[in-house]
């Protein structure tokens, strides 16, 4: 996958820069609300990260010059989440 | 009576000349007369070889201290063993020398394990070690020691490249053994702390022959295909406890710069809490065990739903806040005058408005009222740069000036008058015939001058000569002559005669007297006396 991901981590980061901006009261209204909604969502991705109880094991083995190759079973899909 | 050998019947009596030298020998024999019998070196080094391989008939261990290495091209390597007492040659064939984990150098003290046996062409003994040891510590100590300083001192420990891990990684990759207890554990306490990171398993040898070449190519493999496994956060690279022997594959050279070159951080696990490997000094992080490494690597999960649920509180509180105060804003707005007394706020600015009026009537009328007076002024000026007003003070100072020009000039004519009589007089002062009188008279005086230097030259000339002559007059002959003394000359010479032979009989002779001169013949000369 190519897509730029979130890491969990930034995620967290993106969090407590948002609570601390509201707090501290220095936006206005308006803008407080978006950044609310936006940390809400994060709330949710983290949480839904948090969420899967089962780990996902993946065998791998040498395949060709510099590679690797799955061995058994393909992993889980990763969930539809922006922090996958 | 002495005994008498019996002499030997029937045999001729010996004669060591006839021994052959290549013949059978089987015991010592000596001659009659106890001399050692005759061998070739051969002989020798071969009864030497067999004493010694009776002597050493299996391998011995030979303690001491390693010197003069060298290999030779075969890829054998030689080298002295010696003590205080003694030395002793050793090889080392290439075969048992690869074996070797450490590298031997000059100095060390090594235990040799080997066969004794005489090289038979050069004539000495010498130890064929099959085997050598550090003593004290173990080869494999010794080879982990030196890999281990070598490795530093190219930096590949540097604790300042190594990296900190990822705080919550969402995909890692472990390098062990498939079947050992240590992948077992690790991924039991990954599910128990963190089952939302998804895990790949890369299964190795991790000991025996090419298990440290296995495990650097899995490292590799791992960084190579991280982007299409979604991007691996971390490794961890180990294995369960073992001797020193089965935890080898992690001292290899290979291993250490796989994980140094790994662009992915690194978590060893090797062995246990007091096992430490070239693999761990090479890894970002060193984990005592395998379990300790998982604990490492991911977070506790329910650590992190606390953060999540702790940083939901303080949004909703903030933003909760956040409307209460604009509630309160409002609030304040509905209670305030203006809402609740609309006429009070129309009335105290309608009064704000009527006192405006009258501050800006003032105003006006004192605005005019400047400018009425500045306008006066300006016309006055006005009145004054009129140009009939101009034309008649231009006149004026027109008139002022040419008076001034008039006065100017009658000064300026007495002045140039009066320079010209001045100069006039000058002229006349300055004419040639001024000069030319004045240069009459100076003649004159020149003249007179002039008579009278000559005429004072000349008195000065007259007397000199005067002096001269009287001082002359005083040293002539004249006086000298006048007294009776006379010069006598040789007619035919001008030398005056002062002596006697300067004249001989018959010579004509002048002689000068005060008055004139006599002229005369010689007729004797005689010296000293006179004549009588």
């Amino acid at each position: 996958m190519t897509k730029e991901r979130l890491s969990f981590e930034k995620a967290m980061a993106r969090l407590e820069q948002i609570v601390r901006s509201i707090e501290e009261g220095q936006v206005g209204l308006e803008e407080s609300i978006r950044q609310f909604e936006e940390g809400m969502a994060l709330i949710r991705g983290c949480r839904a990260v948090l969420a899967e109880a089962e780990l996902k094991i993946q065998h791998l083995q040498a395949s060709g010059q510099d590679g690797v190759a799955a061995t058994g079973p393909a992993a889980a899909a990763p969930p539809d989440n922006p922090l996958a | 009576m002495p005994p008498r050998k019996s002499p030997r019947r029937g045999r001729p009596p010996f004669d060591p000349h006839r021994v052959r030298a290549d013949g059978p020998v089987s015991g010592l024999f000596s001659t009659p007369s106890g001399e050692p019998s005759l061998l070739t070196v051969t002989q020798l080094s071969r009864r030497i070889r067999a004493a010694v391989h009776t002597a050493f008939p299996s391998e011995v261990r030979v303690l001491g201290e390693i010197s003069n290495l060298a290999e030779g091209s075969s890829g054998h390597r030689y080298f002295t063993l010696k003590d205080a007492g003694s030395e002793v040659r050793c090889v080392m064939w290439k075969s048992d020398s690869v074996k070797l984990r450490f590298e031997p150098r000059a100095g060390m003290e090594l235990i040799a394990t080997g066969t004794v046996d005489v090289f038979e062409l050069r004539g000495h003994y010498q130890l064929y070690v099959r085997r050598l040891e550090p003593r004290g510590i173990g080869a494999l100590e010794l080879a982990f020691q030196q890999l281990r300083e070598r490795l530093a001192r190219e930096g590949l420990f540097d604790p300042a490249r190594k990296r900190p891990l990822p705080r919550i990684p969402r995909r890692m990759a472990i390098v062990t053994s498939l079947g050992g207890a240590a992948l077992h554990d690790m991924l039991q306490t990954i599910q128990r702390r963190f089952p939302c990171v998804q895990v790949f398993v890369f299964g190795v040898r991790v000991q025996g022959e090419g298990a440290a070449e296995e495990i650097a190519d899995a490292i590799r493999r791992l960084n190579h295909s991280s982007d299409q496994l979604g991007g691996l956060d971390v490794l961890i690279v180990g294995r369960g406890g073992g001797s020193i022997e089965d935890l080898w594959a992690f001292n290899e050279e290979v291993v250490a710069r796989a994980i140094h070159a790994s662009r992915i951080p690194i978590i060893s696990a090797v062995g246990h809490e007091v096992d430490f490997t070239i693999a761990d000094f090479a890894a970002d992080v060193r984990a005592a065990t395998p379990t300790a490494a998982a604990e490492l690597a991911v977070p506790v999960r329910s650590e992190l739903l606390d953060q999540v649920a702790q940083l939901l509180r303080r949004l909703a509180l903030s933003v909760r806040g956040l409307v209460q105060a604009a509630a309160a804003r409002l609030s304040a707005v509905e209670n305030s005058d203006c809402f609740r007394r609309p006429a009070e706020a129309v009335r105290k600015r309608q009064q704000t408005v009527d006192d405006a009026e009258a501050r800006l009537r003032l105003a006006l009328a004192e605005a005019i009222r400047r400018r009425a007076a500045l306008l006066h002024t300006l016309e006055l000026r006005l009145l004054d740069v009129r140009p009939v007003a101009l034309i008649s003070r231009r006149r004026e100072l027109l008139a002022q000036a040419e008076h001034r020009l008039r006065w100017l000039q009658g000064k300026r004519n007495l002045r140039a008058e009066r320079r010209l009589r001045d100069l006039e007089a000058r002229l006349l002062a300055a004419t040639p015939q001024h000069q030319v009188d004045r240069g009459g008279i100076l003649l004159q005086q020149w003249t007179a001058r002039l008579s009278n230097a000559i005429a004072r030259n000349m008195r000065q000339g007259h007397r000199t000569l005067d002096d001269f002559e009287s001082r002359l007059a005083a040293c002539s002959h004249e006086a000298v002559l006048r007294r009776g003394f006379s010069i006598t000359r040789r007619a035919d010479g001008r030398r005056l005669l002062r002596h006697v032979g300067d004249a001989g009989p018959g010579d004509r002779l002048v002689t000068e007297l005060a008055d004139g001169t006599i002229m005369s013949r010689v007729l004797d000369a005689r010296q000293g006396e006179l004549f009588d």
